[in-house]
């Protein structure tokens, strides 16, 4: 019933990676633990080489999906570290499997919501709106990340708005990130976005709130929290709030960050996470 | 139903669609367009149209008609013999859809069997966004939806349904239908290659519904026909229906003055979404209909902001059929034939036009543009399988 593309970097013991929307194998902070960890990035339902997510109905075939995954990939236990939607998986899965995953990092995860934040919609944002939201106030990232939805980085060169790069993964930089208006591009790529953004609204459509803070207690791994304050998508007060219910758990925010801070401040956000594992 | 009263640059930068500032709400206003536009629906039903037409929208200044059912109740006792049609009424937002079978059959009761029911996915803007439908699933819960209110309306005996969307242990509606099997069933849609199939496989009428004109109109439905063949069935042209706006007038230069404002308002200020996003999210489409329309090279949206368009434009593409009677006669009948269509909808009353002016292009077009349209397709052997058929008192049926 499902294919799933895993990427495995690195050497040692493993570490199971969650990407959100924006994010994958190549991220920065991948790179970084890939140096001391096996790491394990399987694609999010309905990205790249992964098939079957619509069978995926719910949440809760979502972590039974992802428990059967590390089941036959023979993860027994181990950290878990997750971001963006994978950031909600993550804390899922450590809530519902605590003995499995440890210790548990998430960086600025979906599932906690509050009506009065105002959160940024990723699925009605214009390009403007989102790179603000990924990238915070901070100065650009010297790279692109890659995933079917990011938009373009923007190295300074590139700012004006009819700037297109040359890297044929980033998307038209006028076309909101839904991919729904017109723009150009090429065909595969645009279908390739519309096709994660729709896995993703599986877990997110309408409001990113699937009851994490019903059960974000039973998390009884070392937890760390790592949260660009200027996340527009994932408000810092939803970062708050999941710290004060995850007993034990620390909570790092990175000022001036935003729903991206592996991108943009990535030695922080890999010291961070490397002393966390580490100690 | 528009709201006809203009909006402000700056309310109008705030969005029309999905978050319609509520200072542009005026009850005053808003109650007289709800009189003026059942006056004309019921102008035009007693003075030759043979069926009158709502829709549903919501959260947008576009339309006032969150609950066609409604407006059809409004009319049931106001009309006689016209057939009163939604296009549609959106199953896919009613919980449980069971409510839609039940209002459908008080309305088919209540009018004596006049009703025709339409269908439809939704907008984008409607299902995904005002409604918080998952876009990824939508098609799915629709399909769902369909079947429900198709069986509630026909099994004898009570049935459960364990469907994915709606779980129902007892289903027996009542009051049901008066129309045998049950009232027609019209389809509007864009170009989904899966609803063509659909609704050819489940026998239902195909009304095309853009607002692009008919030039453009031409492609999507050949698609249409080459499904029907491919299917193996007869290329009956009352198995489509098809709207097209109307403006009928005295002269080139009159008619442009009366009409062409508030054309220009409905196109370039009540139908394109503040936000592009809105009019299409993700997975709202499936990638085979993606696909397909990259390759006819259109946008991948349906609302496509681009630049301002005038009069000219709309008249040029055929989005609007403007003319003398004897002209828009003319080109109705090109624009029907063409495009092998049996049920001509047609929208007199568009964006600010107000109500002395709707109403007379309401009555020109009803009497002298409608009565030379009626027998174009009566010297074929096809009969319209998807119209009303109200039972008669000695029918005998129960």
């Amino acid at each position: 019933m499902f294919e799933v593309e895993l990427d495995e970097r690195g050497a040692g013991s493993p570490l199971v990676y969650l990407p959100g929307l924006f994010d994958g194998p190549e991220s920065p902070l991948v790179t970084g633990l890939a140096e001391h960890y096996r790491v394990l990035v399987p694609a999010n339902p309905g990205t790249a080489g992964s098939r079957g997510e619509e069978h995926l109905w719910d949440l809760h075939d979502a972590l039974c999906y992802y428990l059967d995954l590390l089941d036959a990939i023979g993860f027994e236990r181990g950290p878990l570290v997750g971001h963006c939607l994978g950031g909600m998986f993550a804390a899922e899965l450590a809530a519902i499997a605590p003995d499995r995953f440890s210790p548990v990092v998430l960086i600025n995860p979906f599932g906690i919501w509050r009506d009065d934040l105002g959160a940024l919609d990723l699925f009605a944002a214009t390009e403007d709106e989102l790179h603000v939201a990924l990238f915070g106030s901070g100065p650009p990232p010297a790279f692109g990340p890659s995933s079917a939805v990011t938009p373009d980085a923007r190295t300074p060169d590139a700012r004006t708005p009819d700037a297109r790069t040359p890297d044929a993964r980033t998307p038209d930089a006028r076309t909101p990130v839904s991919g729904g208006a017109e723009g150009t591009g090429d065909v595969e790529r645009r279908l390739a976005r519309a096709r994660a953004l729709a896995g993703a609204a599986r877990f997110l459509w309408p409001i990113p709130d699937r009851g994490l803070s019903r059960r974000a207690h039973r998390i009884s791994a070392d937890t760390l929290l790592i949260w660009g304050s200027e996340d527009r998508i994932c408000p810092l007060a939803e970062g708050v709030r999941l710290h004060g219910l995850i007993g034990g758990s620390r909570l790092e925010i990175l000022d001036g960050a935003g729903h991206l801070p592996q991108y943009s401040h990535p030695e922080v956000v890999l010291g961070a996470v490397e002393e966390f594992l580490g100690g | 139903m528009p709201y006809r009263e203009r909006a402000t640059p700056e309310l109008e930068a705030a969005g029309l669609q999905v978050t319609v500032p509520s200072a542009l709400f005026d009850g005053a206003a808003a109650h007289r367009f709800y009189e003026e536009s059942l006056d004309e629906i019921e102008l035009g039903a007693a003075i030759g149209f043979d069926g009158i037409c709502v829709n549903e929208h919501h959260q947008m200044a576009y339309g006032m008609m969150p609950s066609p059912n409604l407006m059809l109740a409004s009319l049931a006792r106001r009309t006689k013999d016209v057939a009163l049609a939604t296009l549609g009424t959106s199953v896919a937002l009613y919980n449980p859809p069971t409510r839609v079978a039940e209002e459908f059959a008080m309305l088919d009761c209540l009018t004596g069997g006049r009703v025709i029911a339409g269908f439809p996915v939704g907008t984008s803007m409607d299902a995904n966004y005002a409604y918080g439908m998952d876009p990824s699933t939508l098609r799915e819960r629709y399909h769902e939806a369909v079947e429900l209110v198709t069986r509630a309306w026909t099994e004898p005996e009570v049935f459960s349904f364990d469907g994915r969307f709606t779980q129902l242990r007892y289903v027996s509606i009542w009051p049901r239908p008066m129309q045998r099997p049950h009232p027609p069933v019209w389809i509007p849609g864009g170009s989904s290659i899966e609803t063509w199939a659909w609704t050819v496989e489940r026998d239902y009428l195909y009304a095309h519904l853009s607002y692009s004109g008919y030039q453009s109109a031409t492609r999507s439905v050949a698609g249409y026909w080459e499904t029907v063949e491919r299917m193996g069935r007869e290329p009956n042209p009352y198995r489509t229906a098809f709207l097209q706006l109307v403006c009928v007038g005295q002269s080139a230069d009159q008619i442009e003055e009366t009409y062409g404002p508030h054309v220009e308002y409905f196109y370039n200020h009540l139908l394109p979404p503040a936000r592009p996003a809105f009019a299409d999210a993700p997975g709202y489409r499936s990638l085979g209909s993606m696909r397909a329309a990259f390759e006819r090279g259109r946008a991948a949206s349906t609302a496509d902001p681009g630049r301002a368009r005038t009069w000219k434009d709309f008249v040029d593409s055929g989005a609007v059929v403007a003319g003398t009677p004897k002209e828009v006669t003319e080109e109705l009948e090109h624009v029907l034939r063409t495009l092998k269509v049996g049920h001509l909808l047609v929208l007199n009353q568009i964006g600010s036009m107000p109500h002395p002016v709707a109403m007379e292009n309401i009555r020109l077009t009803a009497t002298e543009v409608l009565p030379k349209l009626r027998e174009i397709w009566d010297d074929t052997p096809y009969r319209d399988e998807w119209w009303i058929r109200p039972p008669r008192a000695d029918d005998g049926q129960r």
